[in-house]
């Protein structure tokens, strides 16, 4: 059983073929896709890493665990980011990020005293690493050593700091427990700014106009979750977009810069980066679909990926739409697919 | 259904024999006390299993049932009950006939229900709500006390145990009293580190298990007066406390979740024997309370409070009924509840044995459930018991029975703040099972084979999905059809002076999803249920020596309702083995056992990715003493 890995799924019309070990070629099975992060059952430790071929239409589960031997990449795989060769695959509940090469997804490192980590990202050839460290203490972000796979510094910024963004010499820094943005200024790795914007921010987008956008979920029940554009430069909330529901913080945005998208139950909105308001249609409504969870564009071909956890009771779909919200096609992921790395 | 058309045949075959019967005295005479369900469970598979005195937990005591599977999230750690294929919170957990499943999860954690302070557990197989209640879908688990005999003695019971992984366990139990009042005093500590190594294919190398560690202690007082010869007062507490860290998955560092739980259990029983009948009244208060701590806690409790009445009465000798009702109220305290939150349920019971013949009995049952001001589900049950064939030394008898069950919604279902709804529908299934048992005694032997079939139907099954907005809702969205079959063979053999005795139990489960979450779901078998599941015990006993092996297979189970090959759990067969000696010095007998748990060192997992552990040891001394006062 753990040795066939069997991709033979036919899901809306794709006829997808098997992808075995022994067929790997070189230089890597992975060079160009789109990975798909399955956050897995909470407290059941089957998160994973899902490979999809635009070219091949051919999906593979689990890429870690097929590489390493069975490995298990572990309990709420939150997040994916790629720093040159590597794979950097944060694993939040338990505390620690897994790093493989990204073309073969060899396991190389594994990053372990870290706590509640979140999301990564690099600049200048450092990384950085969200943490949430507890409940009770305030975020962090962990400075990290590419070469060694250190951390070299911790820099404190607000609860729940979630995802990052780096524009220029500063990093962006989500406080999702807050309301607040801190900036961090990459070149001393220290806070220099923090900037309030509205409840549960999370992740970041940037526009044609180089501004960046946050999504905020809302108060708990309170359906104010809002867009918040952010002047970069001076650090100040340009524009808000009231969403008038709670949402996940998930957001993306399309080829052209100019539009943004994100979710909340089964509907996909649209919404440019020049409203004042939110369409009060969605951009599209999935029947098939029962909660959607994860978000993301294709920046080469427009294609919108939208991951659907089924509640977590069974393993999650990805449906892909044109940028008009046609629907092209689905297919399989693992348990709870949160996100996309497009390569 | 080919089992099922043979079973039909034989019934009918047999029909012809049975006219010439004429002198079998199948019916034993009733016990009746408590509410203990056994007289009506006719039709049904029951077994009983008395308590032998050890410190371990209930989760322990069911792996040798071959139809439940536990899933146990580590050792020790919390574990739910999948009952003849059913989930978690379709198994009533009973305690003095009061429904102790937790009100707001609807479930028992059975790792923290202590056997010590019970004497008896009673499994009844299959839909039980039309004796028992809510929540008997897949069965139900009465832990009950044994009945009270007035009379001048004094016993006394002391437990200990050692074992691998900082496993220490003690226990003290004094009972006695006399010809008018009757005490019981019981109490157990337990604990283990349980930072035992464990190589799980995830992970690639041995690693320790971490943040693992359980702590537990428990007490049972109980006080009976015989007022008079028809009267009788007695009042039982319990107090459990349990305090583990949750053991994490197999590839977490650094964990320190923890999960406090405390148990409060009161019960006030009068029992009254008149013409109207035997007549036993209980007010109960039971209080749970769960302080789970992830960096910061959060505190749930919930209070219960019970009355019952029952009446059991003899009407003829080949009548008994019993008759009753009951009412509960339940309430929740935490940040998810609405301040004040009361609900009241309330019972209607009623139940008939009568032997048509001397060798043909049958049972009703009927319930009406109100909570709220809802109906639940309205329970009917009619089993039936005959004799087929009987012989000098053996004898053939067949079992059916036609039942209705149900499951309240639970406290979270309802008032879930913001999202519980009052209008959520009870679950309700239809069962349908019969069974052949073959029996043989004579001197030396005693044979009893046991095979059965059921099929289960459930509708308006409670899932909690995402609902339109970025908060999770329950709805009655899915249907679950179980088919199973049960067999069993128990031997006892006396050969010169040893006793050989063996049990070989199989249970086949196709538990199949049939609405509801997605249509890749349909179809698919309910994760954590093994299509195959099997045990096997041999014992052999020689001058106070013994000597036993237990055997647990469980074939593989998928963990998500598409059943994902990739992810499924791998099956496993256990060996553990045990050996005992046993002294008597008149009145004193000391008992010293040693035991190795999986012995063959195998890596598994009854949860995903949570560690189990390999070889394990213990050794233990029971000193029992039984002193008759003169």
């Amino acid at each position: 059983m753990k040795f066939i890995y069997l991709m033979g799924l036919c899901v809306g019309g794709l006829f997808f073929v098997s992808c075995e070990q022994n067929e790997s070629s070189p230089e890597g099975d992975f060079q160009q896709g789109v990975f798909i992060i399955n956050e897995g059952a909470f407290g059941a430790g089957d998160g994973s890493i899902s490979f999809f071929s635009q070219k091949d239409q051919t999906v593979t589960e689990d890429i870690f665990g097929l590489v390493n031997n069975g490995l298990a990449l572990g309990d709420v795989v939150q997040s994916m980011a790629i720093v040159g060769n590597e794979a950097y695959i944060v694993v939040n509940n338990d505390n620690k990020v897994e790093i493989s090469t990204v073309n073969t997804f060899q396991s190389i490192h594994t990053i372990r005293d870290v706590s509640l980590p979140r999301y990564f990202t690099s600049t200048n050839g450092k990384g950085y690493l969200t943490e949430w460290v507890s409940f009770e203490d305030p975020g962090r972000v962990s400075v990290i050593d590419l070469t060694t796979h250190e951390v070299t510094k911790t820099i404190t910024t607000g609860f729940g700091s979630e995802n990052l963004l780096v524009v220029g010499n500063k990093l962006f820094v989500s406080n999702n427990f807050t309301n607040t943005v801190s900036v961090i200024n990459t070149t001393t790795d220290a806070v220099i700014n923090t900037i309030t914007v509205a409840s549960a921010p999370g992740e970041f987008v940037v526009d044609a106009q180089n501004k960046i956008w946050v999504i905020c979920g809302g108060e708990f029940q309170a359906n104010n979750g809002q867009l918040i554009q952010i002047d970069p430069d001076t650090e100040e909330v340009v524009k808000k977009i009231e969403l008038l529901r709670n949402v996940p913080v998930k957001v993306a945005i399309d080829k052209t810069r100019n539009y943004l998208f994100f979710f909340s139950g089964k509907e996909v909105f649209k919404v440019a980066t020049t409203a004042e308001v939110v369409p009060s249609q969605a951009l599209l409504t999935e029947s098939e679909a029962i909660g959607f969870y994860g978000l993301g564009i294709d920046h080469s071909s427009n294609v919108v990926y939208v991951g659907d956890a089924k509640g977590f009771t069974s393993a999650g779909v990805v449906f892909r739409y044109t940028i008009d919200g046609a629907f092209i096609d689905s297919f399989q992921a693992g348990r709870g697919p949160n996100g996309f790395v497009f390569k | 259904m080919v089992l099922r058309l043979v079973l039909f045949n034989v019934f009918l075959l047999c029909v012809a024999r049975l006219a010439a019967q004429t002198d079998t005295t199948m019916l034993a005479p009733l016990e009746i006390y408590g509410t203990r369900i056994l007289p009506y469970t006719t039709g049904t598979k029951v077994s009983v299993l008395s308590m032998d005195n050890s410190v371990q937990s209930l989760a322990s005591l069911l792996t040798g049932e071959a139809s439940v599977y536990l899933k146990n999230y580590g050792n020790e750690q919390l574990s739910t009950i999948g009952f003849r294929g059913t989930t978690a919170s379709q198994t009533a957990v009973l305690w003095n006939g009061i429904n102790v499943n937790s009100p707001t999860l609807g479930q028992s954690d059975f790792s923290v229900v202590p056997t010590f302070l019970f004497d008896e557990v009673v499994i009844q197989y299959g839909a039980g709500s039309a004796l028992v209640g809510s929540d008997a879908i897949g069965g139900s688990i009465s832990l009950n006390s044994r009945p009270i005999s007035f009379s001048n003695q004094v016993r006394g019971l002391l437990h200990m145990q050692v074992g691998s992984f900082g496993r220490l366990s003690n226990g003290i139990k004094i009972n006695g009293g006399d010809s008018k009042w009757y005490f019981e005093t019981s109490y157990y500590g337990f604990k283990i580190r349980n930072d035992f190594p464990y190589r799980s294919p995830a992970v690639g190398f041995e690693r320790k298990q971490e943040n693992a560690a359980v702590e537990s202690d428990g007490l049972r007082h109980k006080i009976a007066f015989k007022i008079n010869e028809s009267q009788q007062l007695s009042i039982e507490g319990i107090y459990v406390n349990n305090f583990r860290e949750n053991q994490p998955t197999v590839t977490n560092f650094g964990a320190n979740e923890t999960l406090g739980t405390k148990q409060y259990r009161l019960a006030l029983h009068y029992d009254n024997t008149s013409v109207i009948g035997v007549l036993r009244t209980t007010i109960a208060a039971i209080r749970d309370e769960q302080v789970y701590t992830d960096d910061i806690s959060s505190v749930i409790s919930t209070n219960q409070w019970a009355g019952i009445l029952n009446v059991d009465k003899q009407l003829t000798r080949k009548a008994t009924i019993r008759w009753g009702a009951s009412a509960s109220w339940y309430g929740a305290i935490g940040d998810n509840y609405p301040v004040n939150l009361l609900e009241s349920r309330y019972d209607l019971f009623a139940s008939l044995r009568y032997s048509l013949t001397s060798f043909w009995v049958i049972s009703t049952n009927l319930r009406q459930t109100f909570y709220d001001i809802r109906y639940a589900p309205f329970a009917p049950s009619l089993g039936t018991e005959v004799l087929l064939v009987k012989y000098k030394f053996a004898k053939l008898s067949a079992r059916s029975q036609t039942a209705r069950a149900f499951r309240i919604p639970t406290l979270n279902d309802r008032y879930w703040l913001a999202v519980g709804n009052l209008n959520i529908k009870a679950e309700e299934a239809w069962q349908y099972e019969s069974g052949l048992q073959w029996e043989l005694r004579n001197g030396t032997m005693e044979v009893k084979a046991d095979i059965g079939y059921y099929k289960t139907q459930t509708n308006n099954m409670i899932v909690w999905l995402p609902g339109d907005g970025s908060s999770w809702v329950p709805d009655n969205l899915q249907e679950v059809s179980v088919e199973g079959a049960e067999a069993s063979v128990t031997a006892n053999s006396l050969l010169g002076t040893t006793l050989f005795s063996g049990k070989l139990s199989y249970s086949y489960t196709e538990s199949i999803n049939k609405r509801g979450i997605d249509i890749l779901t349909i179809g698919k078998q309910l994760p954590y249920v093994p299509l195959h599941s099997a045990r096997a015990t041999v014992q052999a006993r020689y001058v106070g020596w013994g000597i036993t092996f237990h055997n647990n297979y469980v074939s593989k189970r998928y963990i998500s309702l598409q059943n994902s090959e990739r992810q499924a759990l791998d099956p496993y067969l256990l060996l553990d083995a045990e050996l005992s000696k046993e002294w008597k010095v008149n009145d004193v007998i000391l008992t010293t056992r040693v035991q190795v748990g999986n012995f063959f060192d195998l890596y598994y997992e009854n949860f995903a990715k949570h560690a189990m552990p390999g070889r394990n040891f213990s050794i233990s001394l029971s000193l029992r003493v039984n002193n008759k006062i003169e």
